[in-house]
């Protein structure tokens, strides 16, 4: 009885151990996004590494370069060319709806530092950076794990991250702008978070058309709670929050004003006109279970609100079958609806004098599914190759493919 | 229902019980693809950074 005692406390002590020391790895992986009909073309190499410092101290890095290319649909004039930047007074026959061509490069990075204290609880600190032509943000993020009872099976997580970003904005057509003079209409003050700091970061940007730079402030927290259920089954849930402030359009996204189709037969293109502030909050569900010995399944239901308007839901749900001690395949569904933003409509004969508008699609009442197809072969103990395929279409706006190729090498 | 004894924790060190086999590159390109596309953001952890996509 003692025997059996003893074996069951150092079986115990090994299994906890193995929770929670992670494996150190490299992880590589290349992803190709494409959209129908040729609109959105995303190559992503990405490089992740994670290392242990004993059993105290892991850190993990990662590496992405997104080269995006493709076409954004919009509103312009078309009597001053098919730009984001083809905003002015025109002829209702100029008046277009149509792909913005567009290219950009994205290099982000993060790195995490997560420490474990003699309860087991962990903290991680991180930090990540995302830069492209005419954005660039930084973010630093904390969370706490703690857990709730000695066998570990319950536990409560709180996180909050802080997040600086600048974008450049095309000033023509464009409110928001203070320093832009328009010849033909005169500039309006900006009321807007104007980045006027004396740095370097003012930069014009030529390509994108780009004149003036705002600030956005993103502040977000996360609780979290998991609860063990039985030796195969987990439950997890979190509430979440979010408050935006600053330029929160997007700087190529036009509306039409003051479309008449009599007298003058005249309209303006405009830079859309989003709330400079946006608050956000929502829950997850998520219940994790293996179902036998090789089969697995992960189902989460979010739901989300903001005070834009928008509400959406998300069910998401991930089936894994080890097929062999090699090979584990994978397949999985997601769905997700929302309703539209208060300040949206689609049309070229809606918009007059509203503060707020945005013709944005992205700002729309839609659903959209998603389809995901993976397979992971361990080659050795130490390296494992990933292939994978992914099906997302929003229900009579676009679908897009993308394909994934990876491989693991455990050190 | 009981909740686990520690040592029947084994599965839960199975990667199959984390999302995407704990490849965390795939998890962030699948959030930056709905984070991208839908008007919806938060819920997957404060840790991840910004972009210009939204």
């Amino acid at each position: 009885m003692q025997l059996k005692s003893k074996i069951s406390v150092a079986a115990s002590a090994l299994l906890i151990a193995s929770s929670i020391a992670a494996e150190d790895y490299v992880s590589v992986q290349y992803i190709q996004y494409d959209e129908d009909s040729g609109r959105t073309t995303v190559m992503s190499p990405s490089i992740e590494v994670s290392k242990d410092f004993g059993a105290d101290y892991t850190l993990k890095a990662s590496f992405v370069s997104d080269s995006i290319s493709g076409a954004s649909p919009t509103w312009y004039d078309s009597s001053t060319g098919a730009s984001a930047a083809s905003r002015d007074e025109t002829s209702i026959g100029s008046v277009r709806y149509g792909d913005i061509e567009y290219n950009d490069n994205r290099l982000a990075s993060t790195i995490m530092l997560t420490t474990r204290f003699v309860s087991d609880d962990e903290l991680s600190v991180g930090y990540a950076r995302s830069y492209e032509r005419d954005y660039s943000s930084d973010e630093i993020n904390l969370q706490y794990l703690h857990f709730l009872d000695n066998s570990k099976n319950r536990s409560i997580s709180f996180g909050a991250s802080y997040q600086q970003n600048e974008v450049l904005v095309y000033c023509k057509g464009n409110d928001a702008c203070s320093n832009y003079v328009d010849t033909d209409s005169g500039a309006s003050a900006a009321s807007r978070d104007r980045d006027d700091d004396d740095d370097d970061d003012d930069r014009r940007d030529g390509s994108s058309g780009a004149s003036e730079s705002f600030d956005i402030t993103v502040v977000s927290a996360e609780v979290g709670y998991t609860q063990l259920l039985t030796p195969d089954s987990m439950l997890k849930a979190s509430l979440f929050f979010a408050n935006e402030s600053g330029y929160l359009s997007n700087p190529y996204m036009n509306v039409v004003r003051d479309y008449r189709a009599s007298n003058s037969y005249t309209a303006t293109i405009k830079a859309e006109n989003k709330p400079d502030t946006r608050t956000s909050y929502g829950a997850v569900l998520g219940y994790v279970s293996a179902l036998t010995n090789t089969v697995a399944s992960n189902t989460s239901y979010r739901i989300y609100k903001d005070n834009w308007g928008i509400f959406s839901h998300t069910i998401d749900t991930k089936l894994y079958y080890e097929l062999s001690d090699s090979l584990t395949l994978g397949t999985g569904l997601r769905y997700y609806t929302q309703s539209a933003a208060d300040f949206y409509n689609g049309k070229k004969d809606f918009f007059t004098t509203e503060v707020h508008a945005s013709s944005d699609r992205r700002m729309s009442s839609f659903s959209a599914f998603g389809v995901m197809l993976s397979a992971e072969y361990k080659l050795s103990s130490a390296l494992s190759a990933n292939i994978g395929y992914n099906y997302y279409e929003q229900i009579d706006i676009f679908d897009a493919s993308y394909y994934t190729i990876g491989a693991k090498y455990k050190f | 229902m009981s909740a686990p004894k520690p040592w029947e924790k084994e599965n839960f060190s199975k990667d199959t019980l984390k999302d995407r086999c704990a490849n965390s590159l795939l998890s962030k390109f699948d959030g930056h693809v709905y984070f991208s596309k839908e008007a919806t953001k938060g819920g997957g952890g404060v840790a991840g950074g910004g972009c210009g996509c939204n």
